[in-house]
């Protein structure tokens, strides 16, 4: 492989958590949202043979993947989804403005991960049905026999009890915020 | 902050009302949301790649990484790479021939995982294999999208896709998605093809097939059916074997020939019958402005032809596609009562029968009438109504009421399922014959519109007539069906011929063909496309007519040029 190409996929792919997080926020599904990842490298690489510099890459890919992301929702014509470009607009500044602090990375993600083993089964069980197999609230509140004002609430309260525990043990290691 | 992070959970499950969003939207005014907002993200990406590889059991799935635009890049460094997918992956391209690509129009190569949600492209003369981790598999053909592929659904926007599905748990069915409807399968083998309409056939097992309307069929081995809009699903027996696997070797819009196929080899030994010979003998059945049925209850392409000079037999012949083979459906008369339409032992005259022979599909019978009798020096008419029933092999003169139209020799007519009856027009206007009640009816006076071919659009319920330069149509759901000028656009020379014309329901164009390109007809636009495609037959000079015909269980065209050439099938693209 070329050195430049290779550069450029090594800092490529030190994007990835945090681009994935953007694109995947906005479009909540995980085929969709890996392909326009991979799209997203294709703009780039195919920027980078036409010689164009790109100084702040994390920036330039989310500005891509904005694009990208606002043409998917003007092809899926989805009426429950907010088809201007306000909230992808303000996402792309809020992460932006966060890529900067550096309070993003692969410390604060083990110790999520840490974190979510340490949580009580049932706790584990609605993130495993919320997150890792995608299911909307008014699912897993079907799938668990449970109201989904319950749930909801439910899931707050354990994100807000991973925060707290992220946060710790982020401290405990001295790093963090 | 509550609030926001109701909004987000509503936000990712794609349930925000415009009031909800606007709201969202200005809650993200201030830094604090906007840092929730990153953190919310930022732990569902983690959440969702983490869970994945906190299961220790479950391996991280590759996805090859090709690249189009940047594709010199890559091909100057040799080089290729793939970058770590997050999740699972639910099925895996196992082998890819020609350009495959994914939904985005990234390169997909053999090996590729593809993750719930995800799909892929092929381009004409490509194809690809996938294999879901239950085991199912599919063949994805040339110019097919298989748009989403999920454990338990399969979305297919256009093309052709065979699956062999793995038995599947009770109540857990395999489905297959398409624009048109769905079939949901609990463990079989089956074949979809997607274009306008999609048409189901099922080689093992069973599948319930369902189109949009929420009209059900459950199609048994051995069978298909086909899901369109406004269309109640029908299940037909599956393709003739021989002539099946013929076809599935085509590429889309090809043609293949079927070797040994000449029709000669089913003809009476001429020493036999050497009443029935006249100028040239066999060779006439075709040649000599003949026509032909698609019997789709046998699955054979019926072919009845000769008369005037030329040949006198009335014997008719029948192309099985179950084992490509001619057969006599009919003996010829040997000793034929020349210059009469019906001969001493009650049987028609050999004639040559133009666009005058149609198929009753719901009587299983062959109708026929009027066209050039053999050796008919004294210029007698044609006007007995005839029908062949396939079941006793026997010819009945109908005798039938009402009001019989002239019947000349350059005739065109055409069955049609939604009212039952054959539709006629002869030149001096459009009649139709209802087999049910034996009647014939006169509907309009059209004088000189004739030496033409009818087809009928069975979804619009539209007659379409093409020849001498001109195309006219009626609309046959009307309560008065009137023939009118159909100013379609493009195929000039095509419709001048003496064409061979049917309707292809999966495409939904009339398709014709006189030689040289196939021509196709979009039924909205009124536009004629030609299809060159290698392998095509020579025509007859006389004229194509009936002897092209859509074959419903293959999916594919039959016609058959001479006597002494083989026949050919045409592949459409789908």
């Amino acid at each position: 492989m070329a050195d430049g190409l290779k550069d450029l996929t090594s800092r490529f792919l030190a994007e990835r958590h945090l681009l994935m997080a953007f694109i995947y926020g906005l479009v909540r599904d995980a085929g969709v949202a890996e392909d326009l990842f991979q799209e997203v490298w294709l703009k780039l690489a195919e920027a980078s043979e036409k010689g164009a510099r790109v100084d702040d890459l994390g920036k330039w890919c989310r500005g891509v993947a904005r694009n990208l992301i606002l043409h998917h929702w003007r092809e899926k014509r989805s009426r429950t989804v907010v088809a201007d470009s306000r909230i992808v607009d303000l996402a792309a500044r809020a992460f932006d403005e966060q890529a900067e602090s550096g309070r993003f990375g692969s410390a604060r993600r083990q110790a999520l991960i840490d974190c979510v083993s340490s949580l009580p089964g049932n706790s584990r069980e609605l993130i495993h049905l919320k997150y890792e197999q995608g299911l909307s609230v008014e699912a897993v509140a079907d799938r668990v026999r449970r109201p989904y004002s319950g749930i909801m609430m439910a899931l707050s309260r354990v994100r807000k009890a991973l925060g707290v525990c992220v946060e710790k043990r982020l401290r405990l290691a001295g790093e963090g915020s | 902050m509550i609030r926001l992070q109701e909004l987000l959970l509503r936000w990712q499950d794609g349930a925000l009302t415009p009031a909800e969003s606007d709201e969202l939207a200005r809650m993200l005014e201030s830094a604090e949301a906007r840092e929730l907002l990153v953190e919310d993200f930022f732990t569902i990406q983690t959440l969702r790649e983490g869970l994945g590889d906190a299961g220790a059991a479950r391996p991280r799935s590759r996805r090859w990484m090709g690249l189009t635009a940047a594709a010199v890049l890559i091909a100057a460094a040799g080089a290729f790479f793939f970058i770590q997918r997050p999740t699972t992956a639910i099925a895996h391209v196992t082998a890819v021939r020609g350009d495959v690509v994914s939904i985005q129009g990234v390169p997909i190569t053999a090996g590729t995982p593809l993750l719930a949600g995800q799909g892929l492209k092929t381009s004409a003369a490509a194809n690809a294999t996938i294999q879901l981790t239950d085991g199912t598999r599919l063949e994805v053909g040339a110019e097919t999208t298989v748009d989403r592929v999920e454990p338990k659904r399969i979305s297919i926007v256009r093309g052709t896709t065979e699956a062999v599905v793995r038995p599947q748990p009770e109540g857990e069915p395999m489905v297959f998605a398409t624009p048109h409807g769905q079939a949901t399968v609990l463990g079989t083998s089956l074949r979809l093809t997607v274009d306008t309409a999609t048409r189901l056939e099922v080689t093992e097992g069973k599948v319930r097939l369902e189109n949009v309307a929420g009209k059900t069929v459950v199609v048994v081995s051995g069978h298909y059916a086909v899901a369109a809009a406004g269309v109640v699903p029908v299940a037909m027996r599956r393709a003739p074997a021989k002539a099946a696997e013929l076809v599935r070797a085509m590429a889309p819009n090809s043609w293949l020939a079927a070797p040994d196929t000449h029709l000669r080899k089913a003809a009476p030994d001429p020493l036999q019958v050497p009443k029935i010979q006249l100028v040239s003998g066999v060779k006439s059945v075709v040649s000599a402005w003949s026509g032909a049925v698609y019997e789709t209850r046998r699955d054979r392409l019926v072919v009845w032809g000769g008369g005037a000079s030329t040949y006198a037999g009335n014997e008719v012949y029948g192309f099985r596609l179950e084992d490509l083979a001619w057969e006599r459906i009919t003996e010829p008369t040997a000793d034929p009562t020349l210059g009469k339409q019906i001969n001493s032992d009650g049987t028609p005259a050999g004639r040559g029968t133009y666009n005058g022979l149609a198929y009753i599909a719901h009587a299983d019978r062959m109708f026929a009438t009027g066209g050039a009798i053999a050796a008919n020096a004294g210029n007698v008419g044609a006007d007995i109504t005839w029908t062949l029933d396939f079941q006793s092999r026997r010819w009945f003169d109908m005798k039938p009421s009402g009001t019989r139209p002239q019947t000349q020799a350059m005739n065109s007519c055409a069955y049609d399922p939604g009212t039952r009856k054959v539709w006629w027009l002869d030149g001096t206007g459009l009649f139709s014959y209802d087999y049910d009640a034996n009647r014939w009816t006169r509907h309009t006076t059209d004088p000189g519109v004739y030496d033409r071919t009818m087809a009928i659009d069975t979804k619009r319920g539209r007659l379409v007539v093409v020849g001498v330069g001109e195309v006219f149509s009626a609309d046959l759901r009307a309560a008065a069906p009137k023939l009118q000028p159909w100013k379609t656009a493009g195929g000039d020379a095509f419709i001048r011929g003496r064409v061979g014309l049917d309707y292809d329901p999966v495409a939904d164009r009339i398709v014709g063909w006189a030689g040289g390109p196939v021509f196709s007809l979009d039924p909205e636009s009124g536009a004629w496309t030609a299809h060159d495609a290698p392998g095509a037959p020579r025509p007859t000079e006389s004229g194509i007519y009936g002897r092209w015909r859509y074959v419903p269980s293959l999916d594919a065209f039959v016609v058959v040029t001479d006597v002494d050439e083989n026949v050919h099938f045409y592949r459409a693209s789908r």
